[in-house]
């Protein structure tokens, strides 16, 4: 039984460190300064500089994206917003900015509204990252493991078939937590949505030569259904499906 | 007819007679003067026509420094013996404004004038010219500044009063012609002044000029622009020229020549103010005085009250904000009114400017107006000066109730805008893809436990079977293997094996009752079994049952011949005896 509990500490221990540079912190409240004094390029360049260090954080790319909107950068406010997003699903200033941002380009599209339980299975999907998942899915194996021991080593009939039951509910719910950890780690590490930086053209086909479809301009979001070496078929906010050029991308 | 000819030419005659009477050529001037002093000598033509060819001897010492005509006509009429005759008198004025440099007894021989071919001489003068001071009629200051500065005949000159000044500080600039020929001015553009605040000070709208002698000659003089500047930058500042296009005239009057004539610049080095400003520094260079007063401080709700701000002394006034008197938000406060009195002097702008608020309290109680501070820079101690006034204390009485509820009028929120939410100032930065999923410490967390729990049932497993698993399995299956035994026990019923059938029935119940009670097998005897079956509240009557049949089972097998046994009757009883069983565990 130590053992186990030893080995939990280990992996929840290696989890909760968090390599805080201070120095990154200062960065973070020197951009915020800029920004309280309308110098938004500085704070731009402030948040750039930090996320440039492989750490992030749903708040810079939130504050980044605000920083850009001031200065009038409207698709690059909604990518970073859209990135805080993905950090903070359910964060209520992030999503009304985006909206409002949203006003501000060109693009105006009827949303296809999605299935009620694709929503709410994204939902639940969502509302934890990839290591909150895998935390949980650890601990509920081991927990399942721990009640099933009370199963095998019980006398009294009535605890041991609470027991047997418990540790099955526990076993399920350990698997379906690494499902979604496995998800939300392929869904990070394989960007399934974009954000449209530059004015072009949706082609039928990932040729130069392809017929055109739509002309897209900066700012609008697409999900990535397909890519090759150069191009992705993404999928329009009113539903319609094309190719665009990679380089017209920047993916969330 | 011969009669009136002879009478018009005596008329002719006569007229002609009284026209060269009546031509007179008169000089007049000061019988004494100064030297430098400027004094005039005018020559009066009487005639009945214009003369012509007037010329002015020639006098040492004597210099003309302007010279005009003025002529005006008369008629008159004059009857003589019931005839009436009307003649015609031109009066030709020359005047000369002379100025004499030495001293000494002038005297000027006759002028003369040429009237219809004839030759008219004036009257000789004589003028006692006395040493006097040349600048007693004009500022003498100006004069020696003047003096380096006009070295032309006609130029235009800015001046300012200070070459070196704090930003802010007021500064006197002017503009000044000299000429020394007549002159009017048709175009006048004066300088720019970039990089300084300007107050002009009003001119009148005609220019008078001044007579000024300036290194021995003089000069028709007129201050044509003046100013107070502000500079609003540091460092060396250079103003701009005045330009001017000006008519020159002749010695006569008649328009000649236009000029175009270009000031010179100035250079002004502007000192920054100390960077010591106190918080309620707002601007303001000079001197000054405030001063804050209430009409009331006694008040019922809704009674209006004045405040008045005032500020007053010599500075940049216009330059500086003035501070702003508050109080609560229980007080309504209406448009401040904002009056000023200022007058321009060469060293400022002197005055007052006040503000005057009208509070209207709303809710009953004690208010200070918070003494109210205000900076300056003092040019003359050349430091900041902080002055600050009284606190004012307001009592407000009366029944808030009443009145203030009345003004609310319940509307929809009013939005003045949209905007972006604002940035957030907490942050946990995590690395970025840092994912647990797939590592080899998250498989080992699994992998671990589960070895463990491997480990624990292999060692425990006796303890495991013994605990549970065995006696529940027995339990359950006690049944079934009871059953499968009677099944076998009929078959030898049926080929009339009785002994084999008995044997099976009894094994049957005993066999049962064993696992059912997880009774080992070592202690079954029936003793240990009624009393087992006793403490688990079975009932008497399947205890007496299983005891019966049993003894009936024994009796038959070790004693065949006896009878009254039926195989059919025992097979039915041990059947209903173990389903009675089941259902009363």
């Amino acid at each position: 039984m130590s053992k186990i509990y030893s080995v939990i500490v280990l992996v929840l221990f290696s989890f909760a460190v968090k390599a805080q540079t201070d120095s990154l912190l200062l960065t973070f409240d020197a951009a915020n300064k800029f920004y309280e004094n309308n110098n938004f390029q500085s704070a731009i360049d402030s948040y750039e500089q930090i996320l440039a260090t492989g750490y992030e954080a749903s708040e810079i790319y939130y504050n980044l994206g605000n920083s850009y909107f001031k200065n009038n950068n409207f698709p690059y406010a909604i990518l970073n917003y859209e990135r805080a997003l993905k950090l903070k699903p359910n964060d209520d200033d992030i999503i009304y900015n985006i909206e409002y941002s949203n006003l501000y380009i060109k693009d105006q599209y009827n949303q296809v509204p999605d299935f009620i339980i694709d929503k709410i299975h994204t939902k639940i999907v969502h509302s934890a990252d990839s290591n909150t998942w895998a935390i949980l899915s650890i601990s509920f194996f081991i927990l399942s493991l721990i009640v099933f021991m009370i199963f095998l080593f019980s006398k009294i009939i009535i605890r041991r078939k609470i027991a047997f039951f418990i540790s099955i509910l526990f076993m399920f719910i350990s698997i379906v937590s690494f499902a979604f950890s496995s998800n939300m780690k392929s869904y990070f590490q394989n960007p399934n949505a974009a954000i449209m930086m530059e004015i072009s053209t949706l082609k039928s086909s990932p040729q130069t030569d392809g017929t055109d479809l739509f002309i897209i301009n900066p700012g609008v979001k697409l999900i990535i259904e397909d890519k090759n070496t150069d191009w992705f078929e993404v999928k329009l906010p009113n539903g319609v499906k094309g190719w665009v050029k990679k380089d017209m991308l920047e993916v969330i | 007819m011969k009669i009136s000819f002879l009478n018009i030419f005596f008329l002719l005659i006569i007229a002609k007679f009284g026209v060269a009477q009546n031509i007179t050529f008169e000089a007049s001037a000061p019988k004494s003067s100064q030297t430098g002093q400027p004094f005039m000598i005018k020559y009066t033509l009487k005639a009945p026509k214009k003369g012509k060819n007037f010329v002015f001897p020639k006098v040492d010492g004597l210099e003309i420094v302007n010279q005009g005509t003025s002529q005006f006509s008369s008629f008159s009429t004059t009857i003589v013996n019931g005839k009436m005759s009307s003649e015609q008198t031109i009066t030709l004025v020359w005047s000369l404004t002379v100025v004499a440099s030495i001293e000494k007894k002038y005297s000027i021989p006759s002028a003369t004038v040429t009237v219809d071919g004839k030759t008219y001489s004036s009257n000789n003068l004589t003028i006692d010219v006395s040493k006097g001071n040349a600048q007693t009629s004009n500022t003498p200051t100006t004069q020696n500044a003047d003096a380096t500065v006009v070295t032309k005949d006609l130029l235009i000159n800015l001046s300012t009063n200070k070459t070196t000044a704090y930003v802010g500080e007021p500064i006197y600039a002017y503009c000044k012609l000299f000429s020394v020929y007549n002159i009017s001015l048709n175009e006048f553009n004066p300088s720019p002044y970039n990089n300084f605040w300007i107050k002009e000070i009003p001119m009148p709208t005609s220019i008078k000029a001044q007579e000024e002698r300036i290194n021995n000659k003089t000069y028709l003089t007129a201050v044509l622009d003046k100013r107070l500047i502000f500079p609003q930058k540091t460092g060396s500042i250079t103003i701009d020229p005045y330009q001017a296009t000006l008519q020159l005239y002749d010695g006569w009057g008649f328009p000649a020549q236009q000029k175009k004539v270009v000031s010179n610049t100035k250079t002004i080095e502007v000192k920054p103010l100390p960077s010591n400003k106190p918080a309620s520094f707002t601007g303001g260079v000079g001197e000054f005085e405030v001063d804050m007063n209430a009409d009331l401080i006694t008040v019922e709700i809704d009674q209006a009250i004045t405040i008045d701000f005032k500020i007053s002394g010599l500075g940049n006034f216009g330059l500086f904000d003035l501070p702003e008197v508050t109080l609560p938000a229980t007080f309504e406060r209406l448009e401040p009114d904002f009056t000023e009195n200022l007058s321009i002097q060469s060293d400022g702008l002197s005055g007052s400017q006040s503000v005057r608020y009208v509070f209207i309290p709303r809710v009953p109680g004690q208010y200070y107006v918070k003494p109210i501070s205000f900076a300056f820079f003092d040019l003359q101690q050349e430091k900041y000066v902080i002055l600050k006034t009284d606190s004012l204390k307001i009592t407000v009485v009366g029944d808030s109730s009443s009145s203030f509820t009345n003004q609310v009028v319940q509307s929809d929120p009013t939005q003045l805008g949209n905007d972006v939410r604002f940035i957030k100032n907490s942050v946990k930065l995590k690395p970025q893809n840092n994912f647990i999923f797939g590592k080899t410490g998250f498989w080992l967390a699994y992998i671990i436990p589960l070895l463990t729990l491997g480990f624990l049932t292999f060692f425990m497993r006796k303890k495991i079977k013994q605990n549970a698993d065995l006696k529940l399995v027995k339990s359950k299956k006690a049944d079934k293997v009871s059953k499968k035994r009677l099944k076998l026990a009929q078959s030898y019923m049926v080929s009339n094996n009785n002994e084999k059938f008995y044997e099976e029935v009894s094994l049957a119940l005993w066999g049962y009752v064993s696992d059912k009670m997880s009774i080992p097998r070592s202690e079954l005897t029936r003793q240990t079994v009624v009393e087992t079956l006793k403490s688990k509240n079975i009932s008497d009557q399947i205890v007496s049952d299983f005891v019966k049949i049993i003894d009936n089972c024994e009796v038959a097998r070790f004693a065949p011949s006896a009878v009254g046994f039926n195989p059919q009757q025992i097979y039915s009883g041990a059947s209903s005896l173990i389903s009675n069983f089941e259902k009363n565990i």
